[in-house]
This record gives structure tokens, sequence and C-alpha cells, in this order.
């Protein structure tokens, strides 16, 4: 926070002031990005997501109470923003957004379509809710805290779904065909 | 087990993670021109300007006669706009705004306005009066709908609302080239302005400055902001090509309510709806197949006022036989007895009154075209009439 209070960047915000809006983008820019991608799994599309977010951010920030964190109240907004995203594109489930991967590391091509054809086809056969927390976890890197306010649900259900997730993935991969994954970790650090 | 769940996670967080992340910067020069606009500022006026939108015009840039002028404004109070001029330029607004109004002749080459609005600012008991705001959403060619990207036609009614936002007269036009690059035209009242500070220059035989708010100029009693995410260079053309529009006057009665009250019909309704209403035909399609085969949805126009009028027109067109639209076209959203009030038709007893419906006129010219009115919720075509030759001038 650059060692202002995040209520005094809300309230130099609604004042109109577009410097402190600027610093709250750049605050949490990261975050919405992430979590826009994690919905629609595309680059250009989580870009425009996360604009779309920021502008209702602007526009809504007098309505903004405190109840949650800015950054909860932005991932909640990026995540409504995504959904009605892919809603009026009439998009297809969030596998399809991963079927349309574009990765750009500089790992193994091979490696990589091995992993994500299996993982793709392990994730389509999950319930879109659990594949959506496992997203904003994983992909966004929210808390489980933010996850259940970003969906509206509790604690105890992102929780639910976190390991049921992760356990139903963990059965419909063949274990003997997992590659290093620890390696796949350590490049993305 | 545990090392199998910790792969699993470490696979995901590999796979769901974006590979690369913009800049914020990029971030912020894309958003920062959509913050200038002074917030919306009461709920009354937001709720307005998304009604107004739902209204959205959705006009052929070949409108097949300059004398045919559709008329909206009466159900939402007092405000109407009227386009009909060549290329489908507004020709009428209703109340007249304090600044004259600059239009081009048509959108330059490659490029389609998307959208357009009027915000005739507080009425007289000083409360937002409602805006209007409307856009070409699609070209047909070959007897089919091109509609611009819905990201871009999204974008453009977004920035046409934030034009109109704010507590005075606002005449707002936006256009957007093949690549989604957006043009917005400003147009306020110059009394009480002067140029900002930035870069003087010339636009044609006009003054102008390139300000952080675009190119300024001022014409005669108009302060005009061309801005966007296309180039200044498109900023000068645009700029160019703008003209006084001599607006056709709405005739309306002292009241100021535009035609909710009017004791004396506007001058200009030899060609209202109502003189035009010809024999009423059966409904080709059903409200099924209307679904089936135009997706009906009737919560897009809330969401995507764009997108809905080509879903209605796509109704109409079912509903009424049309196979290929020649002439201009305009989809209204109102109540089923004012509906039947602009058609001069009896309303009758088993359409409720208050039901929400779509009154389309399409392939309209001064030779004839075609109305009809369809549930806005359940797709069902209630009516569907021709319309008879306008009288001539």
């Amino acid at each position: 926070m650059n060692g202002e209070p995040e209520s005094n960047l809300v309230a130099r915000c609604r004042a109109g002031d577009q410097a402190a809006f600027r610093e709250l983008l750049e605050l949490f820019h990261q975050r919405i990005f992430a979590v826009a991608y994690a919905f629609v799994h595309d680059p250009d599309e989580a870009a425009e997501v996360e604009q779309e977010t920021f502008v209702k951010a602007w526009r809504g920030l007098p309505s903004f109470r405190g109840d949650a964190a800015l950054g909860t109240w932005l991932s909640r907004l990026a995540v409504n923003t995504a959904r009605d995203h892919l809603r009026r594109r009439q998009a297809r489930a969030l596998l399809s957004g991963l079927l349309s991967w574009r990765a750009s590391t500089g790992q193994d091509a091979l490696d990589r379509v091995v992993e994500r054809d299996e993982l793709d086809h392990a994730l389509s056969r999950v319930p879109a809710t659990i594949r959506q927390t496992l997203a904003l976890r994983y992909g966004a890197g929210l808390s489980v805290g933010e996850v259940a306010e970003a969906l509206g649900c509790a604690e105890g259900t992102v929780k639910w779904r976190l390991s049921t997730g992760v356990a139903q993935l963990r059965e419909l991969l063949v274990a003997d065909r997992l590659p290093d994954f620890s390696r796949v970790a350590r490049g993305r650090q | 087990m545990h090392n199998h769940a910790d792969s699993v996670e470490a696979l995901l967080r590999h796979r769901l993670q974006p590979a690369r992340i913009p800049r914020s910067a990029v971030v912020w020069l894309a958003i920062q021109p959509r913050l200038c606009a002074p917030r919306r500022g009461t709920p009354v006026l937001r709720v307005a300007v998304v009604v107004a939108l739902v209204l959205a015009l959705s006009v052929s840039l070949a409108l097949a006669s300059p004398n045919v002028r559709d008329w909206l404004g009466g159900w939402l109070g007092g405000v109407a706009v009227s386009m009909g001029g060549p290329g489908g330029r507004v020709d009428s607004l209703y109340p007249a705004p304090p600044f004259t109004v600059m239009q081009p002749p048509a959108a330059p080459d490659g490029w389609t306005l998307l959208a357009n609005g009027y915000n005739p600012g507080p009425d007289a008991n000083g409360l937002p009066s409602a805006s209007l705001a409307g856009g070409a959403v699609a070209r047909r060619v070959d007897g089919q709908d091109v509609p611009p990207p819905r990201s871009v036609v999204e974008q453009a009614q977004a920035r046409a609302q934030d034009l109109l936002a704010g507590s005075e007269a606002v005449f707002a036009l936006v256009y957007a080239d093949s690549d989604g690059h957006l043009t917005a035209i400003r147009e306020r009242t110059a009394t009480g302005r002067s140029f900002p500070a930035g870069e003087t220059t010339r636009v044609g035989d006009r003054q102008a400055v390139v300000s952080q708010q675009g190119l300024i100029l001022i014409v005669d009693r108009t302060y005009i902001e061309i801005s966007g995410s296309a180039s200044p260079e498109i900023w000068m053309l645009s700029g160019r090509r703008l003209e006084p529009t001599t607006l056709a006057p709405f005739d309306t009665p002292p009241s100021g309510q535009a035609a909710q009250t009017a004791p004396t019909p506007p001058a200009w309704t030899r060609l209202a709806l109502s003189a035009r209403l010809g024999a009423r035909i059966l409904p080709v399609a059903s409200a099924a197949q209307i679904a089936q085969q135009c997706g009906w949805d009737p919560s897009l126009s809330s969401r995507a006022p764009g997108e809905a009028m080509l879903q209605v027109r796509c109704a109409a067109r079912l509903a009424g036989g049309i196979v290929d639209e020649q002439g201009g076209s305009s989809v209204s959203q109102l109540s089923w007895l004012e509906a039947a009030r602009q058609m001069g038709i009896d309303p009758g007893g088993v359409i409720g009154a208050d039901t929400r419906v779509y009154l389309v006129q399409l392939d309209v010219s001064a030779q004839g075209g075609t109305v009809v009115v369809i549930d806005s919720q359940t797709a069902q075509p209630y009516l569907v009439a021709a319309l008879t030759p306008a009288p001539t001038e």
C-alpha cells in the first residue's frame, strides 16, 4: 500500500482523484488480471475483463462500504464481470477456454501438450463450480477466504470444492503418467 | 498419495496462472479516457440512460428517404430524437439543444456509427432529463446483418453513456473502424467555454486545439470534443467533416411533453405511424419459431442493447416474413397501450395495457414498409401490418 491506508486511497478515488485510482490499479492490477484470466483463460479477453472491472470499480467506489477488503471487493467485481463476459459471448465452459490455452513459457512444448491434454480431460469431468473454484485458488492465487468472497459462498464450501476437486483430478489423472510437477512449479517462480 | 495431491496442485497452478500479464500502464491508458467523464449522477438519470439504450435505434445507414422520420420520444416523457437524415443522421431533437448540432454528412469510409445520444439537460424543474442513445449496429450485406464485434459495440455504447452523463445538454456520436478503434464526438454549448491548454492547430478553416481531452473545436455556439482510440489524424478528419445540422422542429405543445399530451399533432405527423398503418397480416412465425431461430433472450436488452436490437430485428423479420431488408428500420420498447396509440388502433383487452412490447418498423421507405409488434418477454408476435406509401411533400 506504499504506506497509505486503503481507506485514504478509496476516499481520494471517491473524490475523483484519478492519480489515486491509478495507484489502486497498480496495487491490484496483477490480481484482477489473474482473476479474469482464471475465468476466460485468454490473455486478450482477460485484459478486456480487467479493464471493464476497473472502469466499474471507478464508477462503483462511491457505493463501496468497506465491509470487505478492497482487494476482495475488486475480485468479486472481476468475477461478476468475467461471468457477464462469458455469458455475453455465450462462451463455452471454462474447459473451452482451457482448450484455447496460449502458453508462452519456455518449457518443453511436448511436455506442455501432454500435461494439457491430461489435465483438460480431467477438468472436463469435474463440475463447473469446482473448476471455477480451482481456477481462482490456483490460477488467480486467491486465499480460501477471498475465493469464498468472490464466489459468494462459505469458506467451508470452497475448502470442500478444493479438496474434492483435487481428489477427483488425482483419481482421473493416471498416477504413473503424472510428469515431474516440481520442475514445472520451479519454472513458474 | 499426498505427493500426488501436491503434484495436482502444482499442475493446476502451472496451467491456470497467466503466462504473461500486461503492464499496468497499458491498462491505465486503455481505461483512463473512460474515467474522464463525470460519474453518472443520480440513479434516476442512470436508469433513464439504460432505458434509453434499450430503446436504441437500429438504423440502416442507407435510409431510403430523408422524409422518413421515426419518432420515438413520447414515452420517455418528452425527450425525442429523430434519425432520418441522409446517412442515418439525426434530423430532429426535442427539446431543442442550446447549440448547433454538428454532424458529418455520412460516416467516413470504413467507419460505422455505433452509438449516438442526446441528453437535453435538466428539465424546467431542474431535474435530470432522460437521455436517448442509439446506434446503427449493423449493416446489411447480401441480405445478412453484419454487426461489428460485440465488444466494440458495447465499448461504443458505454462511451456514449459516459459522454451523455452530466447535467447539461450534450449530443454525442461514437464511430468505430473495422479494427475497433473508436472516435467519439461530444458537443455542448460553447457559452462560457474557451479553448483549453494544448497545441493550437487548424482543422480546415477552423481553429482547434489538441489537448488532453482530445481535439477541441469551437464552431458557432458549439464546443466540440473529438477523442477516442483512433489516431489524431482521424480526429482531424472527423473534425473537417462536421457540418451544421438544420434540425427540423418538433412541433410541441406548451406543456413540453412531446407526445403524451400533445393537443395538436406535430408538423410531421403526416408521416406518423398512425397515418401509415395499412392492412394487418398474420404473423408468419410463432414465438417458438422465433426463439428457435433468433435465440430469444428477454434479458439481453439490459445487458447488451446492441445485440438485443439484432435479436429483435431477427424476430421481426421472421414474424413479418421479410426476406431482405432494403430500407430503414427502427426499434422501440414501450407499453402495448402506447404502441397501440402510436399506431392509432384500439388496444382492446386481449393484451395487457402495460405489457412491454417491441414496436419494430422494417424496410421503411416512402413507398412502404412493415410494422411488427412483439412481446418483449415472450417474443409472441402480436401484430404485423404493412405501411402505406407516405404522402408526397
